[in-house]
């Protein structure tokens, strides 16, 4: 198959904020997820004969970054060693009070910054909309260690919001004192005798 | 004033739909041009690897049948030997022979033995399975928190199958596509002008596949013309050579010409493992073997005229195993995971002496022991066939089971015969890679 690399060039252009969109929130940082975006794209320029031209291309771009995010995952972390929940239904709040409005880039440092196992099922799961019998079966874990991944990401993700919301209402609160440059000039020392007298 | 709200809400409305889209790296589509022009000469799968590895498991099972008929054959000939040979009474004589002599005629003098259970440690890198259809919920910029709630919930629709949804969807992408780089847009539109001759449901989303299929250099007529139901395909993992290490241990039954008559050897060593390409790993490392058996004594070789002819001839063998071994696995699910492995082995012998029987005489004469004194070295000459089952008990530790088969290919030792050997070694396995961080 031809592959036209001026093409490929402006369609990847084309869809390279939504793709690293999707593989952001599942890698750590930027480098690792355009290192996994460009394993995306390399399918779908090596795979093109997969794609049904009847739906739309973008749910099937999405699928494949979201794919490769998990490949990647399970390529590194081949285990996400956590305790299973399979007796223990969780009930958890996952209510969060704040008033701090979070934009996009805070949310995701917040992501980013989950270990990996416990990113990638808050991925599938309140992101992505999947249950934890499909997490269980795309990650080959087991359903309550998928749920005790979930537990352990909404309580860290808590603790971070807490944190941020911490952190505006101190800036807020606190009247800072401007630190004044001073001459040196003008600084008189004072002088001790042996005795601890001041001269 | 704090105000309850959904944790899976903040984050999925944010990020689902991010306003923001990252801008574009040159950097990182230069990365994806080298990994397409090394795709271009990336040589194929070497196709005979999983052949052998395959063949490895069937040999494994037809090497019973074998062996458990040769098993028969000897017993047979073995009882005819006996009741050929009349008992002698010989004068007892314990005594070192002087057989060097003859020795030196021979050669470097080894013997056959047994050896060491390779393991082959393999992780999990499974192709991605095919998951119910992506959320494709992009919309385009400045869009209020309701207008995102109802689009993901539409495409939340598309995902179950509603085709309706879907066009709410190609309408975002032609709103996200105006928000993007002149440049860009010209190349969609350009793309337009043949997507107008072909029939697709939308314009936009007509472009947008277009200029996918003429990145892949595909005809729009080829793309339009697929009706019904097309199954994504399964996307591969992102491979990275995977190393380990093996601490083994091992009981084993060893035979010459069949396994039916044996005798139960040892072994232990270690193994160093990598998973080079995807699913294959090559194994190599060293074992100590101890190799107890016996055989009928008119299997053994030797230059030696022995005034009275021994029944039996048991010999003690110690040899270091160096296996080179290649393994294929064929399944991985949660921690557990089955591989076969197939491979060639070198002997150096470490020790190796016989001890001869000459049944039930009251008085013997004759020699009964000799120590071969030479070290023989035996290179790629036994063949491993071998399956292993590994259970990772952590990222790092594995334990694993390894039922094994060894076949000689040439006659090894001082008696020049052909041992083999069945075993299951018990494997300790460390994940080295656990420490090394992914690029």
């Amino acid at each position: 198959m031809k592959q036209d690399r001026k093409s490929q060039k402006v369609l990847y252009k084309t869809f390279y904020g939504f793709s690293m969109a999707i593989c952001l929130r599942y890698a750590g940082n930027r480098d690792e997820a355009a290192e996994v975006m460009n394993q995306g794209f390399f399918k779908v320029f090596t795979r093109i004969e997969s794609y049904d031209a009847d739906r739309p291309f973008k749910a099937w771009l999405g699928r494949i970054m979201m794919n490769v995010s998990i490949d990647y995952y399970r390529a590194n972390l081949k285990m996400a060693y956590a305790e299973d929940l399979d007796n223990a239904e969780h009930i958890y709040d996952a209510s969060v009070a704040t008033d701090n409005n979070l934009n996009y880039n805070d949310l995701l440092a917040m992501v980013q910054q989950l270990p990996q196992g416990y990113r990638t099922v808050f991925n599938l799961f309140a992101i992505d909309g999947y249950s934890h019998e499909e997490i269980a079966d795309m990650l080959n874990i087991n359903i309550g260690t998928s749920k005790s991944n979930l537990f352990k990401a909404r309580q860290k993700l808590k603790q971070m919001i807490a944190d941020a919301d911490a952190s505006v209402n101190y800036n807020k609160e606190i009247n800072f004192t401007p630190v004044v440059a001073m001459n040196g000039a003008n600084i008189k020392p004072a002088f001790y005798n042996n005795k601890g007298i001041r001269e | 004033m704090k105000t309850q709200k959904d944790l899976n809400d903040i984050f999925k409305q944010a990020l689902a739909d991010p306003v923001e889209e990252t801008v574009f790296r040159d950097k990182d589509w230069a990365m994806l041009e080298q990994m397409l022009d090394k795709g271009k000469k990336r040589p194929g799968i070497v196709f005979w690897l999983p052949v052998l590895s395959s063949a490895a498991a069937i040999l494994l099972f037809f090497g019973w049948l074998m062996l458990g008929r040769q098993a028969t054959d000897h017993e047979q000939k073995a009882q005819q030997q006996v009741a050929v040979a009349p008992v002698q009474k010989v004068q007892p004589q314990v005594a070192a022979v002087q057989q060097s002599a003859n020795n030196n005629t021979r050669g470097a003098v080894v013997h056959s033995a047994i050896t060491a259970s390779p393991k082959t440690l393999t992780q999990q890198t499974k192709p991605a399975q095919v998951e119910p259809a992506y959320l494709a919920n992009n919309t385009g910029a400045g869009r209020s928190n309701v207008k995102n709630n109802l689009q993901q919930k539409e495409a939340v629709n598309m995902q179950r199958g509603n085709d309706a949804a879907g066009n709410q969807l190609e309408n975002a992408i032609s709103e996200s596509k105006n928000t993007r780089e002149n440049e860009t847009l010209a190349a969609v539109n350009e793309t337009k002008v043949i997507a107008s001759s072909t029939t697709v449901n939308t314009p936009d989303i007509a472009a947008a596949d277009i200029a996918t299929k003429q990145a892949t250099g595909n005809s729009t007529d080829a793309g339009a013309s697929k009706v019904g139901k097309v199954t994504i395909k399964k996307a591969g993992s992102s491979f990275r050579p995977l190393f380990a290490l093996t601490v083994l241990a091992s009981s084993e039954q060893n035979g010459v010409g069949s396994l039916q008559q044996t005798s139960t050897g040892s072994n232990i060593g270690m193994m160093f493992s990598a998973e080079l390409i995807k699913k294959f790993t090559i194994s190599t490392g060293a074992t100590y073997s101890v190799k107890p058996y016996t055989l009928p004594f008119t299997d053994y070789h030797t230059a030696y005229k022995f005034k009275n002819t021994p029944q039996y001839v048991t010999a003690d063998c110690r040899v270091l195993d160096i296996p080179l071994n290649i393994g294929y696995q064929v399944y991985s699910k949660y921690r557990n995971k089955i591989s076969v492995g197939t491979g060639l082995s070198s002997y150096i012998m470490m020790h190796e002496s016989y001890t001869y029987d000459y049944g039930t005489t009251d008085v013997l004469y004759g020699p009964s022991y000799y120590a071969v004194k030479s070290r023989g070295k035996y290179m790629f000459s036994i063949m491993n066939l071998n399956a292993t089952y590994e259970r990772q008990v952590n990222s790092k530790v594995g334990i694993s089971l390894q039922p094994y088969l060894k076949v000689p290919l040439t006659s090894i030792g001082y008696s020049q015969v052909k041992v083999e050997t069945f075993g299951v070694a018990v494997g300790l396995n460390w994940n080295i890679n656990t420490f090394t961080k992914p690029k």
